[in-house]
């Protein structure tokens, strides 16, 4: 399987880049271990099983996965969402609570069902009003203000 | 030994029945069913949720009001399976089998009567076993040392990559990656800072919290949003939801059988919920005089893996309440609200905090007894739930997520770290990568790093071979590796 192999590959330089950077701290003694020991036996575990990885693809076996991989139809709006959330967070403290949440809900909603934009407005507006009294007013729940204090 | 086990339960019931922890205890219920009865959301997603609101909570009431969260979603998740054929949570995939037919058949009522019935069964019978064996246990963990317990922490994690469903190097990958995750920041032992790049966020390490959340809730919505799911109620008459006798007398083996096998293997790391319900199925149909009529809707093929499923769950509390070591993943965001709220779970929690550890056990009764309540007569209502279609539904989930994790520290960082593993575990799933490893390691990481030091420290380098205990902890963990390899050489070579 080529994605098994990829995958190994992918785990190889993580195993690498691990045993890198762990070399870096002292490993000790057997009898006193250092900071670097466990990280930089990780990075030796993840270079083991990232072969026997290849190993695998390379003779061939089939993957040991029952299913195929296979990503739903509406794939890209999934990352669009990712990203976009991760875009909100951002600029979290400057946007404030009700505004971040506002749009965070609204345009998932709009990048999932472009078409229903009424209930997506009134969904986000909804819910980030009465969240920020459940958990601003009553559960003090330390919500960012913004920079419109809300 | 009896005499104390009455006395502990009285203080236990004293301190569940006052009127705060009750009201917890049914939120915690409430909250529970509707999760179970949700598609798309779990109880770890949940409590990880929750856990920044309990910040401010009493811990007794938090950790009931979790606890009632973790064994309620087991009841609601019969629901959407018997009547949408599409499971509530991953421990009613089984029920579909048989629940869903006997829908079709016009018989959901009894399905599901005999689903909240047998989950009350098992689940109020494995909190009698958790309150039996409790005590026991931890006469037994109690002289456990830093040796015993590194050793428990490998065969727990191996067992939990074993388990899984998936490849098990993938497993194990994932496994080595969260313990790589949880050496990131202050090292336990020196109190040297690792891997973090100069980000001071990371100083503290990467919060499990924001990863559970991000994994096992954000993750678990993506997931479901990238095909449109049509949900359809099956349209019959909820009516007569008490079985009839026959159906009592075709399902008590099976609610019996379900209860033992359920409540072992609940407490087995890596062993879920979702393991015995399939295995109490394969079981029914072994012992049946009619194995060919399973999957098309006997009343066994329900109330068996409904009763294990919940029987799991008291299992469950036992490694985590006397070893302080979950055996699955909501066990492991339960494991972090006690930490949040400066407890550590373990040998010594029994003795320390005698008020939480019995009135948790206490409210476990109580809980099961709300649940019935709650499964049987208003069984409708929770099927109005479900007409909730998915798109209003999951803003408020990712709402969830997000202020769970700003109000873990009041920082935009915990936000972030959650949707970069919602991201990821996303992907993982499309590949075929297993959370739970990741995240039961990066939970018992610090601490099996801690015990492995302090082991060395303390003994020699061969400490962990020489110790009995350990080094049978040890070996089981090393055949559970080479077990599969080992078998498939056989095989060829006969």
């Amino acid at each position: 399987m080529a994605g098994d192999f990829f995958q190994g590959l992918l785990w190889l330089c993580i195993g690498v880049g691990v045993l890198f950077f762990s070399s870096s701290y002292s490993m000790g003694t057997l009898s006193e271990p250092g900071p670097g020991a466990l990280p930089f036996g990780l990075g030796l575990v993840f270079v083991l099983l990232s072969l026997i990885l290849l190993f695998r693809s390379w003779r061939g076996k089939p993957s040991e996965d029952k299913k195929r991989l296979s990503f739903g139809s509406r794939w890209h709006k999934i990352f669009m969402i990712i990203l976009f959330l991760a875009l909100v967070t951002f600029f979290l403290e400057s946007l404030g609570y009700l505004l971040s949440i506002f749009l965070m809900i609204t345009l998932s909603m709009l990048i999932m069902e472009p078409k229903r934009w009424v209930s997506a407005l009134l969904l986000g507006s909804i819910s980030s009003f009465s969240s920020y009294v459940l958990f601003d007013v009553w559960l003090k729940v330390q919500l960012p203000k913004g920079l419109f204090y809300f | 030994m009896m005499e104390n086990l009455f006395h502990n339960m009285v203080l236990g019931f004293s301190v569940a029945n006052s009127l705060v922890n009750l009201l917890y205890c049914f939120i915690g219920v409430v909250i529970g069913t509707l999760i179970g009865v949700l598609p798309g959301i779990g109880p770890a997603g949940t409590i990880a949720m929750l856990l920044p609101v309990s910040y401010r909570m009493d811990p007794v009431s938090a950790i009931i009001m979790m606890a009632g969260i973790y064994y309620g979603a087991q009841y609601g998740g019969s629901t959407t399976s018997i009547l949408l054929n599409i499971p509530g949570e991953a421990s009613s995939v089984v029920t579909c089998l048989d629940g869903y037919q006997m829908a079709r058949k016009g018989r959901a009522g009894p399905a599901l009567g005999m689903s909240a019935f047998g989950s009350f069964i098992g689940g109020t019978l494995s909190v009698v076993g958790l309150m039996l064996l409790a005590p026991f246990l931890v006469q037994v963990t109690l002289k456990f040392g830093p040796a015993e317990f590194f050793a428990l922490m490998v065969f727990g994690l191996t067992m939990i990559a074993y388990l899984g469903s998936g490849s098990l190097i993938k497993s194990l990958l994932m496994g080595t990656a969260g313990l790589f995750i949880s050496t990131i920041g202050m090292d336990p032992v020196s109190g040297i800072i690792r891997f973090t790049f100069g980000s001071i966020t990371l100083t503290d390490g990467v919060g499990f919290v924001s990863v559970a959340m991000g994994m096992f809730g954000l993750a678990e919505v993506l997931e479901n949003l990238e095909e449109e799911i049509h949900q359809e109620v099956y349209e019959t008459s909820l009516r007569g939801l008490l079985p009839t006798l026959k159906d009592w007398i075709d399902s008590r083996w099976a609610i019996l059988r379900g209860t033992v096998v359920g409540f072992l293997l609940g407490m087995l790391p890596g062993g879920s919920t979702a393991l015995p319900t399939f295995i109490v199925y394969g079981l029914e149909k072994k012992f049946s005089k009619y194995p060919e009529k399973f999957g098309t809707g006997v009343i066994e093929g329900v109330a068996a893996p409904e009763t294990a499923n919940n029987a799991a769950t008291g299992g469950a509390m036992i490694p985590l309440l006397c070893l302080g070591i979950p055996a699955n993943v909501a066990m492991a965001v339960l494991l972090g609200a006690f930490i949040l709220h400066g407890i550590q779970p373990g040998p010594l929690l029994m003795g320390k905090y005698p008020q939480l550890f019995w009135g948790t056990i206490a409210s476990m009764y109580i809980g099961n007894v709300m649940l019935l309540i709650l499964n049987l007569p208003l069984i409708g209502l929770w099927v109005q739930i479900l007409k909730v279609p998915y798109r209003l539904l999951f803003p408020l989930i990712m709402l969830f997520c997000f202020v769970g994790s700003y109000g873990l520290n009041n920082n935009a960082y915990d936000v972030l770290i959650m949707i970069i593993f919602g991201g990821l575990g996303y992907i993982m799933r499309k590949y075929r990568y297993e959370g739970a490893p990741f995240l039961l390691a990066l939970i018992l990481g610090p601490m099996l790093e801690t015990s492995f030091r302090q082991a060395l420290i303390i003994g020699d380098p061969f400490v962990f071979f020489r110790r009995p205990i350990s080094a049978s902890f040890l070996g089981f963990a090393l055949l559970l590796l080479i077990l599969r390899p080992l078998l498939k050489i056989i095989r060829k070579g006969h």
